[in-house]
């Protein structure tokens, strides 16, 4: 058989600089619900502010120009570990919440929610396999993985921005503005490139 | 490269890597907590009599330790008539338990935080089933009192208590981590672990910005004497608002208007009942039980816990069998003229059997009566409407059923609530009367003290006090002075919305057409034997 190979060159640095903020953040998210009366509705919220909180400078490093190295790895390992922070909310959302019942997850989210969350929470994971797994430099797996960030930004914008309220809302007004941001240094830059 | 950048480099690894050891043993310590924190809840899944008895039913309000000194700390709520007038739970109604840790009974005690069911590692008091459904039936003061399982509680004033309770979370001063080690300690001789003072300081925080977020909602709590004052204090003993909480909680209004008081009821053979409740609106014992809890605090999320839910249906079903007490075990001195209790059954069987049923003296089932289970129009029973006329009314049901989710293991179906598929309800139903004598107080808002009074054969009161009220085996109901004092502090007027004492008028008006007092002596004869 085949072995996977690993196709990037992370540095300890990079991984550092991620892994240990993340590590930090998901402690707290999990823990700081014990201050609270409803350990599983708290780490549902606290897992998804730090999702986002890592989403943005993910999408950010997505979206700006420059083919370093550096900046690829930083944007893979952000994209990464804010879907690990992910999969902790959908831990905790699907399996403890709605008891891992999908009738339950339909019920009370309706058919187009729960399936936006659904597909999300697959896309996320191959479009994470494929960016260590695959050659990035391969036209469909680009594609696919520039549908997969515009899936998942308006997603999350549409729940944070237009759906919640409370400081997941500042979190995501900050992504899209931040977001916005790095598409007119982009436009620019390719502007004057022309 | 220098020696010294070469250092730099390999303290910067090194550095590098401790940071990732440390994390990484950061979140596997995570991961054993999250272990640790799942052995906090040891499910119990109790037999029937003990889910009864003991189970928790979601109603989970405070730590054990809280809930052992609170009375201490605030004596001036908790004890409002004065300490002469006997400690918090003789002045509230509840019952002495036979416990080391000195909890009431009808307590129960787990590890899940209030409304969430989540898990803590420290204890906390709810109220289970027996709470409100057991009751003593005292001849004195003195008297010890027999306890009947499933009888409503005659004396508890739990909305009045909730009020002092209240009271005593918004008292920032008083009510402290500080105060509150203090007298743990001088009354325990022993200090509050580390785990319980953290869990404490933490429950405080919350149901302190719990209470104070629904002041604007529900309006400041009253307290001390005033805990024992009518005027505002409407509900008083034996009786609550069953609507109101439900409303509060799912239609997030205050239900200000609400005067649907209702007695504390028995639960006695609930499977001789196909629609239950005083309205007959719920089908379904364990949805009635449910409903009850939801009530009494608890909520949709703890109720779908395994042993929640179990305690539930597994309550339920004692109360399907349960058997009220006979009035010969209770009144062992008193003897029951069997001349008068054979004529009494004609009349109850001319007059009542229709509506309530009878005992099978043979195989001691219940027959149903011809109109038993039918829900009479208010302008027929003519009973207080506030139960079957209040504001949402008509919206309850549909709230109470989609406030639970699909998948959720009480989800009640919505055909077995009404109003809704099979029909409405404006009106009072016909209901067995299993052991009838141990159902006092009287109508659904409990607004008549005796079965004498109930059945004409003495006049209807319009005002008496309500309390610690002892039993009159004579008239068959409690002893309900007309004058206050301080047993008896809440004045029953009534003639105030919610408890009026009109309707149900038979076998006829008092000393009206047909008015037989002879009968009414047999009949009232009866009624002490029927079980």
């Amino acid at each position: 058989m085949k072995r996977i190979k690993l196709r990037k060159n992370i540095s300890l640095s990079e991984f550092v600089n991620i892994y240990v903020p993340f590590g930090i953040l998901i402690f707290i998210a999990i823990m700081a619900a014990e201050l609270t009366q409803n350990l599983n509705h708290y780490r549902t919220i606290y897992s998804i502010w730090v999702t986002t909180a890592l989403l943005i400078p993910a999408i950010c490093l997505y979206i700006l120009p420059g083919e370093s190295k550096k900046k690829t790895n930083y944007g893979l390992l952000l994209w990464t570990f804010s879907f690990f922070a992910y999969l902790v909310h959908f831990y905790y959302g699907v399996f403890i919440t709605f008891h891992a019942s999908l009738k339950e997850l339909y019920a009370e989210q309706g058919v187009v929610i729960a399936t936006a969350n659904l597909i999300l929470t697959l896309w996320w994971a191959i479009d994470v396999f494929l960016g260590w797994f695959s050659d990035a430099s391969t036209k469909w797996i680009q594609i696919q993985g520039l549908g997969a960030h515009i899936y998942i930004v308006l997603t999350f914008f549409l729940a944070t921005v237009l759906l919640f309220e409370g400081f997941i809302r500042v979190l995501g007004i900050i992504m899209t503005a931040a977001i916005l941001i790095c598409l007119t240094i982009r436009i620019i830059g390719e502007l004057k490139k022309e | 490269m220098s020696v010294q950048a070469i250092k730099s480099i390999n303290l910067l690894r090194f550095l590098q890597i401790t940071a990732i050891l440390i994390v990484t043993f950061l979140l596997a310590a995570t991961l054993g907590f999250l272990a640790i924190e799942s052995t906090w809840v040891k499910p119990e899944f109790n037999s029937p009599h003990e889910a009864f008895l003991k189970g928790s039913i979601g109603t989970e309000l405070m730590p054990v330790p809280v809930f052992q000194i609170l009375p201490d700390m605030f004596p001036d709520q908790f004890q409002p008539a004065g300490k002469e007038a006997g400690d918090w739970i003789q002045q509230f109604g509840f019952i002495k338990g036979e416990n080391k840790e000195g909890l009431p009974y009808g307590i129960s005690v787990s590890n899940y935080r209030p409304k969430s069911g989540s898990p803590s590692p420290v204890k906390f008091v709810g109220f289970s089933c027996a709470f409100c459904h057991t009751s003593k039936i005292k001849r004195s003061n003195e008297d010890d009192g027999f306890l009947a399982l499933g009888m409503g509680n005659t004396s508890l004033d739990f909305i009045a208590w909730g009020d002092a309770f209240r009271t005593a979370v918004l008292d920032e001063k008083r009510l402290n981590m500080k105060a509150i080690t203090k007298t743990y300690e001088a009354k325990y001789h022993k200090s509050l672990g580390i785990m319980e003072k953290l869990m404490i300081r933490l429950w405080l925080s919350n149901i302190r910005q719990t209470v104070k977020a629904s002041l604007p909602k529900f309006d400041a709590p009253y307290s001390g004497k005033d805990l024992r004052n009518a005027e505002f204090m409407p509900t008083g003993p034996s009786r609550t608002q069953p609507f109101r909480n439900i409303v509060r909680s799912i239609i997030n209004r205050p239900a200000a208007s609400d005067k649907a008081y209702s007695k504390l009821p028995a639960v006695y053979e609930q499977g001789n009942r196909t629609w239950a409740q005083f309205d007959g609106s719920v089908r379904n014992p364990a949805s009635r039980s449910t409903f009850a809890a939801f009530s009494a605090g608890a909520t949709v999320e703890n109720l779908a816990l395994p042993e929640i839910a179990n305690n539930i249906t597994q309550a339920t079903k004692y109360a399907l069998m349960l058997k009220g007490p006979q009035y010969t075990d209770v009144f062992k001195d008193v003897s029951l003229d069997a001349e008068k209790v054979k004529r009494g059954r004609s009349v109850y069987m001319q007059h009542c059997s229709t509506c309530h049923g009878y005992r099978n003296s043979e195989d001691g089932q219940w027959i149903k009566g011809k109109l038993q289970g039918e829900v009479i129009p208010l302008e027929e029973i003519k009973t207080d409407p506030e139960r079957v006329n209040f504001r949402y009314y008509d919206l309850l049901a549909d709230y109470l059923y989609n406030n639970f989710p699909e998948g959720h293991p009480l989800k009640p179906k919505r055909e077995d609530i009404r109003p809704g598929p099979l029909g409405n309800t404006r009106g009072y139903i016909n209901a067995p009367l299993e052991s009838v004598f141990s159902r006092a107080p009287y109508l659904h808002n409990g607004s008549i003290p005796t079965l004498a009074e109930l059945i004409n054969l003495k006049p209807r009161r319009e005002v008496f006090y309500r309390g610690d009220n002892i039993y009159d085996p004579i008239d068959v109901g409690l002893i309900a002075p007309d004058k206050q004092d301080e047993k008896h502090y809440y004045k029953f007027d009534t003639r105030v919305k919610g408890n009026s004492n009109k309707g149900h008028n038979y076998p006829w008006f008092y000393q009206d057409t047909g008015w037989n007092k002879a009968d009414l002596e047999d009949l009232l004869e009866f009624l002490k034997y029927l079980n």
